[in-house]
């Protein structure tokens, strides 16, 4: 054997934000139609029209960077974030940014690695990355996408994304809805959107986490009620007091799983979780579900409660990734600390199915 | 496979050599290791001899050592893989899991860009990287060297790691095993490599557990003590697994280190299952931990029966730069089954 040493080359390319003939910059809304016309970008989010992304941004420009062929004028890649604003346990409001496109045309695929779509994510993360900024950049790369990086400089490896988590569905095939279902309590529920007083329940439950999603009654609205094209379903234990004391959202995934996508419930609070499992099996039952399933943190007491009382963990196809900005938020910590649920991830609600 | 691994000229740069480590290395080896990894650990207990010998010598796998010797003889710089032998479909290969590695305190600015680990590093993986002798180098790091493993060797996600557990004051659920006896025993025949064979399922890939690998891991482990458990069909072996009273992500707990059960042998899983759950009440712990593949074929059927699944600290990674094309993360993660037995956790 002779090999000879030599320091091998592991740096990536030099970060580049321009490419010949190209023009690559921050999206306007009157690039919409246009974004429409690449293909569909993480997290199965097919179809991201003029509407959907009024709906992602409203009044504010989109978070969005697009490479314009300058010989055509036409849109060959793209890489954009919707903005998520999360509390961290410090009481501190930072902004995240969801991955809501990656993608570029065919016709871009002979420009010189990095990748068109990689050149307008390093843009993206110049003008809307950083600390002050969106801290945390995250999504749900296919494994294709991730493969795909390392060879032609798509996303994922260039951009020194990390994976914080590969995803675990917890879930209960309907053979077994009745299993445990008599013991669970059935208590007031309110099917409605919740109003300002989830922000105390919310308060409560967040007390647990590093940071999440700020999950206040604007938040549930945004996301569940105007979102377009999307049907969900609300159930709120109602407690005692009149206020909110869990909550769910469900959707039927085109499998015909019933997922939950939000999970609102105290740490210890097992009479209120165990009422909206029993919420959430009846709405299984009464839609012909093929099994209810979910995505929570593992190192939440939820994930170990909802195995107690019947639901089982298997390995789902997904891959959360993010990339930080900040030390302080480092991939550990994310995966230590970071709330979210499917409804975070925009998995399970769309077209992605478990 | 103890044999040199490198015939070419050794690396000089500044006042370093770097080379393969080779029994001779061992005291000096022993030396930095045992002075980097008692720094603010008042509880580190010193590598004796004995166990750098069963680990680096006494391997099935062969020893996969790399070295940054200073001219004064201190070891400045290590990086050493545990190499596995893996059956698969085509045949056999080796996957090396990358342990051990550290810089002496007094040479970590021995080297500038890159540092004498890097070199060192470097030298490991393009000697032993595919196609030159392992297909993959793997490994469960923690969060600092998981970092720099990324960089280094291009570290990629397998899985996040999670672990069933079985509560010890938990009955199985579904009944325990009727009239099965397991059997402990100190040493293992050759009749567990038909037991493995019987294990195996279509475009597995594991490590070879034959007489050699499991008394090597299991019983000539100088300082651990491990039991293992079978249950025997006749005269031939129809279940094993091993265990040990061990700490694991945090938790003082019954480990199930080792699990060699064909996946249609359910009264055999509840038996040593049981067998581990008795193991780990007379040990005084409450609960008895097993890390399985969540794509493993036991994974769904050890729930039924009551197990829970639930975090480590760990992240399984292999590493991308150098890796066998056969070996590709998806293939990694739908068919790769692994136990604790194939690191060196426990």
């Amino acid at each position: 054997m002779s090999v000879p040493y030599h320091e091998l080359s592991r740096a990536p390319w030099a970060s580049t934000t321009e490419a010949p003939d190209y023009e690559i910059r921050a999206a306007t809304v009157e690039d919409a139609t246009e974004l429409d016309q690449l293909k569909s970008g993480p997290g199965g989010d097919a179809s991201s029209g003029t509407e959907r992304l009024s709906w992602r941004h409203g009044r504010e420009s989109p978070t969005i960077v697009v490479a314009v062929h300058t010989p055509t004028g036409r849109i060959h890649a793209a890489f954009g974030t919707q903005p998520v604003r999360v509390r961290r346990d410090t009481g501190e409001d930072m902004t995240f940014g969801l991955v809501t496109v990656a993608a570029q045309h065919p016709a871009s695929d002979y420009t010189d690695p990095p990748s068109l779509v990689v050149r307008c994510a390093w843009k993206h993360l110049e003008e809307f990355g950083g600390r002050d900024h969106q801290a945390v950049t995250y999504w749900n790369p296919a494994l294709e996408d991730l493969r795909r990086g390392r060879r032609f400089g798509a996303p994922g490896h260039a951009l020194e994304v990390e994976v914080i988590r590969t995803e675990n569905l917890l879930r209960l095939p309907r053979s077994r809805f009745r299993d445990l279902y008599e013991g669970f309590p059935e208590l007031t529920m309110d099917n409605a959107p919740p109003g300002d007083l989830v922000s105390t329940l919310y308060e409560r439950v967040s007390g647990d986490w590093g940071a999440g999603t700020v999950r206040d009654a604007a938040w549930y609205r945004w996301r569940y009620v105007e979102r377009p094209g999307s049907a969900y379903d609300f159930g709120t234990v109602v407690g005692a007091d009149g206020a909110p004391r869990a909550l769910a959202v469900t959707t039927i995934s085109p499998s015909g799983a019933l997922m939950l996508l939000d999970w609102l419930c105290e740490p210890f609070d097992y009479e209120g979780g165990l009422a909206l499992l029993r919420w959430a099996i009846d709405q299984a039952e009464a839609s012909g579900c093929t099994e209810l399933a979910t995505v929570l943190p593992e190192w939440t007491p939820w994930f170990t409660h909802l195995q107690w009382n019947g639901l089982t963990v298997h390995e789902s196809p997904w891959v959360t990734a993010a990339r930080s900005a900040s030390r302080r938020e480092s991939g550990q910590w994310l995966r230590d600390r970071w709330f979210y649920t499917l409804g975070d991830l925009y998995l399970g609600s769309e077209s992605a199915t478990p | 496979m103890n044999g040199p691994l490198w015939d070419g000229p050794v690396m000089r740069c500044g006042r370093y050599t770097i080379r393969e480590g080779t029994p001779a290395d061992r005291d000096g080896i022993l030396s930095s290791f045992n002075l980097v990894f008692s720094e603010g650990n008042p509880d580190f207990v010193p590598r004796e001899a004995s166990a750098w010998d069963w680990a680096y010598c006494q391997n099935p796998g062969g020893r996969q050592i790399w070295v940054a010797a200073a001219d004064d003889g201190t070891i400045a710089a290590h990086f050493a893989g545990w190499p596995m032998r893996v059956r698969h479909d085509d045949g056999q290969v080796l996957f090396s899991q990358i342990v051990d590695s550290f810089t002496h305190p007094e040479h970590r600015r021995g080297l500038k860009r890159p540092g004498i680990f890097t070199r060192t590093a470097n030298a490991f993986i393009d000697c032993l990287v595919w196609p030159h002798r392992n297909a993959i180098l793997y490994g469960l790091p923690v969060p600092d060297h998981f970092r720099l493993g990324a960089r280094q060797i291009g570290y990629e996600v397998v899985r996040t790691q999670l672990h069933l557990a079985l509560r010890a004051d938990q009955e199985l659920r579904g009944g325990e095993a009727a009239g099965l006896e397991v059997e402990e025993v100190s040493r293992i025949g050759d009749r567990v490599e038909r037991l493995f064979d019987r294990c195996r399922t279509q475009d597995e890939v594991s490590v070879i557990r034959d007489s050699a690998f499991v008394n090597w891991r299991y019983a000539d482990h100088p300082t651990e003590r491990y039991s293992i458990g079978v249950v025997r069909d006749g005269d031939e072996l129809r279940a094993l697994a091993v265990f040990k009273d061990g700490f694991f992500t945090d938790i003082q707990q019954g480990l199930l280190v080792d699990w060699l059960v064909p996946a249609d042998d359910e009264e055999a899983a509840r038996a040593l299952l049981g067998w581990a759950r008795e193991k780990t009440r007379a040990a005084g712990r409450e609960q008895c931990g097993l890390v399985i593949a969540s794509t493993d074929p036991w994974w769904d059927g050890l729930q039924a029966m009551g197990m829970k699944a639930l975090r480590t600290k760990y992240i399984l990674v292999y590493g991308d730069l150098g890796r066998d094309p056969r070996f590709d993360e998806d293939r990694l993660r739908r068919r790769w089954r692994y136990t604790l037995g194939e690191t060196d956790l426990a």
